[in-house]
């Protein structure tokens, strides 16, 4: 075939300006923005603290609080207890994650079975999950296992329900290009069904890691003896204020980086998706 | 040399296509198509009967709503028709309601929006169809990236859809459906949504893909001016149901300029065209 010759208008050599040509600074705000934020809030703590005269088992100082988290992280056991929580945590999202992509998908493709499960998804979602705890430490004793099961349910609802959408949001040009080329259902499926669906999945998973944690925590603060859950319940009974802070902060870390490492794997994944190049 | 002809079903114009090896017409024989619907059954097409030449290019116009976007569905093989036939190269397309993949495997189809996968780049999107068949990373990638450069893409393979705009992503789409070489392109209003000097250009340059490759090609429009600006034959559907009211050849010489809907024939073409499209009413 031969090049057609005729580079005479604009749409050829400029591509229209979309979302993602905002300016370098807009980018990098936050980076400045969280900072200052952090500092605003040790400064304020710190004015509470000395100028206003708190109590120190209501507020600890932002020092003494430094001083026990330097305190928990010499010790021995701390690096025991924010692998337990972890190990609970992942455990949990994985079987989430497992667990909600395949019924959210079944479920979505299965019009007449998503109908008949409707009454008890939503029983099941209105319900306060954490309320399961005790029974879930009666069937599973106090070990991980409780915390794991936890987790998974509380992560489960957001990946399936979004991972059932996903599955429905096929667009009907992008199923007649498919049809039109005679695909495959394998080739459907990984050219068109699973990009579709991968964003929905991620979707969910950024909502489930932050459940995992909450399932882990609460599961911990109410049976067992190890995790940074139990952490914090230890530190109350023992009327450590600035321990009981020092764990807090570990546990926002440790959230903030599962956090992190979730958007990280879909930012690798799905490089093309709009919620990767505006940062939403 | 131009009458004013207007031809109930004429015969196929006399066409030579560069490639007549390859090229296949397209026979469609008493088609219907009726959609149950809660209110009684709707006729979207009524009897249609249409022979279309190896290599031709026949425009398929009409009201919205005449059954020219279900007529091109049923041709692509997105849709079966309630009865009748159609017919590739003599070989009947649809065998009782189940479509004959190895028919429409020659088929190349542009839509109404671009309808590229954003997970794909422009690249990626043009050899999807190659994919498919099974060629090589490198063997299809060499063939997308000369694909564009025939559609006018160079420098763009490697972008996202999103960041084209609209004229160039329906260009990416006809690169996509032209490369598996169809012998036949199915086109449903692929420049509705681009403004009217972009709309120009593509199709001028749709004029030289077509007289290039040789293929069949029908394309739906709602505008008279570019159906018979492309086409060899014009196909004028009306409504309810869904009916061929006319096929009017158009004998303006190859290849065609913008100027050329300057001259007196065009002019009394669409003149005639649109005097029948009031007649409806």
């Amino acid at each position: 075939m031969t090049t057609i010759e005729s580079r005479t208008d604009g749409a050829v050599s400029a591509a229209e300006p979309t979302a993602e040509t905002e300016a370098p600074w807009m980018r990098r705000l936050p980076w400045v923005s969280g900072p200052i934020m952090l500092l605003a809030l040790l400064g304020f703590w710190q004015f509470t603290v000395s100028v206003v005269g708190v109590s120190e088992f209501i507020l600890p100082s932002p020092a003494a609080v430094a001083g026990a988290l330097g305190d928990l992280l010499a010790g021995d056991d701390i690096w025991g207890h924010i692998g337990v929580t972890l190990l609970e945590v992942i455990a949990g999202f994985g079987i989430a994650l497992l667990v909600g992509v395949a019924v959210g998908a079944v479920l979505g493709r299965v019009a007449w079975l998503q109908r008949a499960v409707q009454p008890a998804l939503v029983a099941l979602q209105v319900v306060p999950k954490v309320a399961f705890v005790p029974i879930f430490v009666i069937w599973f004793g106090f070990g991980p296992t409780s915390k794991i099961v936890m987790a998974a349910l509380l992560a489960f609802f957001p990946i399936m329900l979004n991972v059932m959408l996903g599955v429905r949001s096929v667009d009907s040009g992008h199923r007649d290009v498919m049809r039109g080329l005679g695909a495959g259902r394998w080739a459907t499926f990984r050219n068109m069904e699973l990009p579709t669906t991968l964003p929905y999945v991620f979707a969910g998973a950024e909502v489930a890691i932050v459940f995992s944690v909450i399932g882990a925590i609460v599961g911990e603060y109410l049976g067992g003896s190890e995790g940074l859950g139990y952490l914090v319940v230890s530190s109350l009974n023992a009327l450590d204020a600035p321990r009981l802070f020092a764990v807090i902060v570990l546990l926002a870390v440790v959230g903030s980086l599962l956090y992190v490492a979730v958007t990280t794997v879909k930012k690798l994944v799905i490089p093309w998706h709009d919620s990767v190049r505006t940062g939403v | 040399m131009t009458q004013e002809t207007v031809v109930r079903r004429s015969e196929p114009a006399p066409v030579a296509p560069p490639d007549p090896g390859r090229a296949v017409g397209l026979r469609v024989a008493g088609v219907d198509k009726v959609y149950p619907t809660r209110r009684g059954e709707v006729h979207a097409l009524s009897g249609i009967d249409l022979d279309i030449g190896a290599g031709e290019f026949v425009s398929l116009v009409g009201r919205s709503g005449c059954g020219k976007t279900t007529l091109l569905r049923v041709l692509s093989g997105l849709l079966a028709p309630t009865r009748g036939t159609v017919e590739a190269g003599g070989r009947s397309a649809w065998v009782g309601g189940r479509r004959d993949d190895a028919v429409f495997a020659e088929f190349g189809l542009v839509f109404q929006e671009a309808n590229l996968f954003p997970w794909f780049t422009v690249v990626d999107n043009v050899a999807l169809p190659l994919k498919l068949r099974g060629v090589s990373r490198g063997d299809r990638r060499a063939r997308a990236i000369e694909l564009c450069a025939t559609v006018g893409l160079t420098g763009f393979e490697d972008s996202y859809p999103r960041e084209l705009s609209g004229g160039m992503r329906q260009r990416a789409a006809i690169a996509r459906a032209l490369a598996c070489d169809p012998s036949v392109l199915l086109m449903d209003e692929p420049f509705g949504a681009l403004d009217a000097m972009t709309r120009d250009r593509m199709n001028l340059e749709l004029q030289q893909i077509h007289a290039v490759s040789g293929a069949t090609v029908v394309f739906v429009t709602h505008s008279i001016s570019e159906a018979v600006f492309l086409a060899d034959r014009v196909v004028l559907l009306t409504p309810r149901p869904g009916r061929i009211r006319s096929i009017t050849p158009v004998d303006l010489p190859r290849p065609r300029a913008a100027e050329v809907e300057a001259t007196a024939g065009f002019g009394e073409l669409v003149v005639a065209l649109r005097r029948e499209l009031d007649q409806e009413d």
